[in-house]
C-alpha cells in the first residue's frame, strides 16, 4: 500500500465512502466540496496510490479558526495576546469502515497535524481545534496530548509549539 | 441571483394555501412567483452553507478560559505515542515535516 494524501476534488472516488457514521458519509458525500468551494475550509482525502480507483480510505476537513476572548475579563488576560487568537480546527476525520483498525486514523490525523504546523509557519496559527465526535473519538485524541475543554469535553485544543516540539524532536 | 445556466429541475408539491401565500410575497417583490421562490431557496441554502463555516470561533467560558490559558503557558511534557506517531507516518508516508 503506497498512500497518498491529495486536495478533495470533483473527480475523488468518494461515492462508496462509508466510515459507519451517517453524518459523516453525508459530509463528505454531499457537502465537503461546498464548504471547501466557498473557502470555508480544505478537505484532504487518503487513498493508495497503487488501487486503480483510488478509492477514498479517510479525510479529514481543515478550518481556519479563533478562539474568541471577547466576553472574557481583563483579569484573565496574562501579557498581550492577539484578540481573536488565530487557531486551525479540524472538524471532521474519518475513515473507511473496511480500512479501520490499522493504524490509518493515526496517520491521516498527523497528516492534518503536519499541515497545521506547515500553515502555521506561512500565515500563522498558535492553536489547533479538534471536534471529537463522540467519547471514543475524545479518547483516541487524548492519546496525543489533546485536551478536553471543561465545558464542551468533545472539543479539544492544543498548542502548535506543542505539536511542533514534537515533530522536531 | 446565480448566474448559471438553468439547466436542471427540482420538483417539489406544495399547498394550494402555501402557495396563495409564495404568489403574494412574489407579487409584493414585483418577481415572478417561480422566480422569487427559487431566489429565496437558494438564498436559504448559502445561508445554512455558511453557518457551517461560522462554527469556527471558538468562545470560551471563563473557567475554560482559565484552563486554556494553563495549557498555553504549561511547560511541554513529551508525549509518547504523539512521538512515536509522527516516526511512523514518516516512516509509511516518507513525509516530511517543514
Amino acid at each position: 500500500m503506497q498512500l497518498e494524501f491529495a486536495l478533495l476534488d470533483e473527480e475523488s472516488n468518494i461515492q462508496s465512502f462509508d466510515c459507519g457514521e451517517d453524518q459523516l458519509n453525508y459530509y463528505l458525500t454531499d457537502l465537503a466540496l461546498l464548504f471547501q468551494r466557498r473557502r470555508f475550509g480544505v478537505t484532504i482525502i487518503m487513498f493508495d496510490k497503487n488501487d486503480s480507483k483510488k478509492k477514498v480510505m479517510g479525510f479529514y476537513t481543515l478550518c481556519p479558526a479563533s478562539v474568541q476572548l471577547d466576553s472574557l475579563p481583563e483579569k484573565f488576560l496574562k501579557g498581550p495576546k492577539p484578540n481573536p487568537i488565530p487557531a486551525f480546527r479540524i472538524c471532521r476525520l474519518a475513515i473507511d469502515k473496511h480500512f479501520q483498525g490499522k493504524g490509518l486514523g493515526q496517520l491521516i490525523f498527523i497528516h492534518a497535524l503536519q499541515k497545521c504546523l506547515d500553515q502555521s509557519s506561512q500565515i500563522g496559527g498558535s492553536i489547533i481545534i479538534i471536534d471529537a465526535k463522540h467519547e471514543k473519538a475524545k479518547s483516541f485524541y487524548e492519546r496525543f496530548g489533546f485536551i478536553s475543554l471543561l465545558n464542551n469535553p468533545l472539543i479539544l485544543v492544543q498548542t502548535i509549539k506543542y505539536i511542533q516540539l514534537h515533530f522536531n524532536s | 441571483m446565480s448566474a448559471h445556466f438553468m439547466d436542471s429541475h427540482l420538483n417539489f408539491r406544495m399547498s394550494s394555501h402555501d402557495k396563495k401565500i409564495v404568489e403574494a410575497a412574489a407579487k409584493l417583490k414585483g418577481l415572478k412567483p417561480n422566480t422569487y421562490a427559487r431566489q429565496k431557496l437558494l438564498e436559504a441554502a448559502e445561508k445554512d452553507i455558511t453557518e457551517l463555516s461560522q462554527l469556527n470561533t471558538l468562545v470560551l467560558s471563563e473557567n475554560d478560559w482559565k484552563y486554556f490559558l494553563e495549557i498555553m503557558e504549561a511547560p511541554i511534557e513529551i508525549n509518547l505515542n504523539l512521538k512515536k506517531a509522527v516516526k511512523d507516518f514518516r516512516k509509511k508516508t516518507g513525509h516530511r515535516c517543514s
